[in-house]
Order: C-alpha cells, then sequence, then structure tokens
C-alpha cells in the first residue's frame, strides 16, 4: 500500500518557481517517497545535542533540499524544499583552523539514513513537537 | 614610548627573569609575587585597552576577516567605542586556549568528519525556509503532494 504524501504550503509556493527540470527532479522523490516512505528520504539530520532529529532531508537537483516528516505510519509530510546557498558554508571559517577539515561535509551515503525500516520511519520526538508548538 | 614608560617596561622585564628564576629553584610563592609585580609595572604603562585586528591574527593564527566576523557573531569582544577595532584581551585569551584545543582534538578524522557534519546540519535545521515549514505543519496546514 503506497504512503499518503502530504506537503505545506511552502512546498507549494517554492514548486511554482521551479524550472522543468527542478519539477521533474521533485516529482521523481515524491513516486520514491510513496513507494519506500521514509526509504527514500535521503539521510537523517542529526540533532545540537548529537542524537538523531526527527527529520530528513534528501538532496534534489541543482542543490535544492527536501525535508520531511513523518507524523504518522504510511504518512510522510514534505515541509519544505530550500535551495542551499553553495557560497555559504558553515564550516569555511573552521577550516582556517583546522587545516584537515574537508568543508564540503561527509558524502550523503556516509551520512545516517533516513530510517532504517521503512515501517519504523523517524518519530516526532518532544524536541520537534516543541518547536511545533513554538512556531504554530 | 616615553623614556618613562621605557623605564617602567624594563623593570617588568626584570622582574619577569626573578619570576622564571623563582620557577626554576622551585619558589612558587616567589614567582607569583614577581608575576605580580611586572602585572602591575605593565598596567602603569601607557596602552591601548584592546589588541589591534592584525595582532589577535597573529596570535590565533587565522586571517584579519575571520577575527572580524568572529567577532560579529559574538566568538571574539570588540572594545566598545575603539576605531579601528579592538579586541578585548580576555575574550582573545578564551578563544586562543578553545583554539589551542580544537588544534588539538582536530588531528582526529572522525572528530573533524563529526565537526562539518554538525555545522551542516546545524545550517540544514536553521533553515528559513523549514521554518516556515514546520510553521505550517504544526498549524495542520497541509494538502495532498
Amino acid at each position: 500500500m503506497p504512503h499518503e504524501i502530504l506537503r505545506t504550503a511552502q512546498v507549494a509556493s517554492v514548486l511554482g518557481g521551479m524550472s522543468a527540470r527542478e519539477k521533474r527532479s521533485y516529482e521523481a522523490a515524491v513516486d520514491a517517497l510513496r513507494g519506500e516512505g521514509c526509504g527514500a528520504g535521503g539521510y537523517r539530520l542529526v540533532a545540537a545535542d548529537g542524537d538523531d532529529y526527527p527529520l530528513c532531508c534528501r538532496h534534489l537537483a541543482y542543490a535544492w533540499r527536501m525535508f520531511t516528516a513523518y507524523p504518522r505510519k504510511k504518512q510522510v509530510v514534505i515541509v519544505a524544499l530550500d535551495k542551499h546557498e553553495r557560497d555559504h558554508n558553515p564550516a569555511a571559517d573552521l577550516a582556517e583552523v583546522l587545516p584537515g577539515l574537508a568543508t564540503v561535509g561527509r558524502k550523503r551515503s556516509a551520512k545516517p539514513p533516513c530510517c532504517e525500516d521503512a515501517a519504523d520511519p523517524p518519530a516526532m520526538n518532544e524536541e520537534l513537537s516543541e518547536l511545533l508548538s513554538a512556531l504554530s | 614610548m616615553g623614556k618613562r614608560d621605557a623605564q617602567l617596561v624594563t623593570e617588568a622585564l626584570f622582574t619577569l627573569v626573578d619570576a622564571r628564576e623563582a620557577i626554576e629553584n622551585g619558589h612558587s610563592d616567589a614567582a607569583l609575587d614577581a608575576l605580580e609585580e611586572a602585572q602591575e609595572v605593565l598596567i602603569s604603562v601607557k596602552h591601548t585597552p584592546g589588541v589591534s585586528v592584525a595582532a589577535a591574527s597573529e596570535r590565533l593564527g587565522v586571517s584579519e576577516p575571520t577575527i572580524r566576523s568572529w567577532v560579529k557573531r559574538g566568538a571574539l569582544e570588540a572594545v566598545a567605542g575603539a576605531r579601528p577595532m579592538q579586541i578585548e584581551p580576555q575574550s582573545l585569551h578564551r578563544v586562543s586556549r578553545a583554539l589551542a584545543e580544537l588544534r588539538e582534538r582536530g588531528r582526529d578524522r572522525d572528530w573533524l568528519q563529526a565537526v562539518v557534519d554538525h555545522l551542516h546540519d546545524r545550517e540544514a535545521r536553521g533553515s528559513e525556509a523549514l521554518r516556515e515549514g514546520l510553521a505550517q505543519l504544526g498549524r495542520g496546514r497541509l494538502e495532498p503532494a
């Protein structure tokens, strides 16, 4: 049974300004999410304290990033689409201090996967629930 | 530097030599007294309250733009009202110690990689687009994709 895929207004708004190629990349990701759920979510973000963050990030064409949440089983919410600014590298200043620092970061394949098992997506934890309450 | 200040600096140098000899001979109390005396003498020499950006850059081993960027982000403190910019010596000392620790740990490549991942993920979590999307998710404003 396919997953239900929902999106926020932010996503709809960004999609309106995307090129055909960028949209195709988005649609391919949506199709993959529909079939595989969190298995197609990309990698899991890491929280400030080093624990897993209950959101995933999948890279799309032309430096676009897709953030997803998994509020319920068999349901995926595309929370946001954002373009990564290549000029802004948060590790650049530190690279001056630590010459061995590779500022580009770990390869996506080496990052923690969005989930180990499609039937067990990242749960909405307390941190995210509090954030949602504060923002809404 | 005037003649009087030059004499004070010479006096402080001699006192520092005394402090060093006291340490070598295991007289830590005498060494501390001598260091305190040298500090007082040097404070009485006319000096600016902060450290120039160029000197801070040399001390920390990073570029001057990085020093300015760290001041902007609050990692270093600038002396209020100083033009051109001067760095608070205490904050410079604090950052210098932190950098020494970072450089020590930075020999561990796994640790370095974890730092980069942490920075990139922090940047992603702080994205304005994500905050907007999360606020809409919190309000339940969702539509089929």
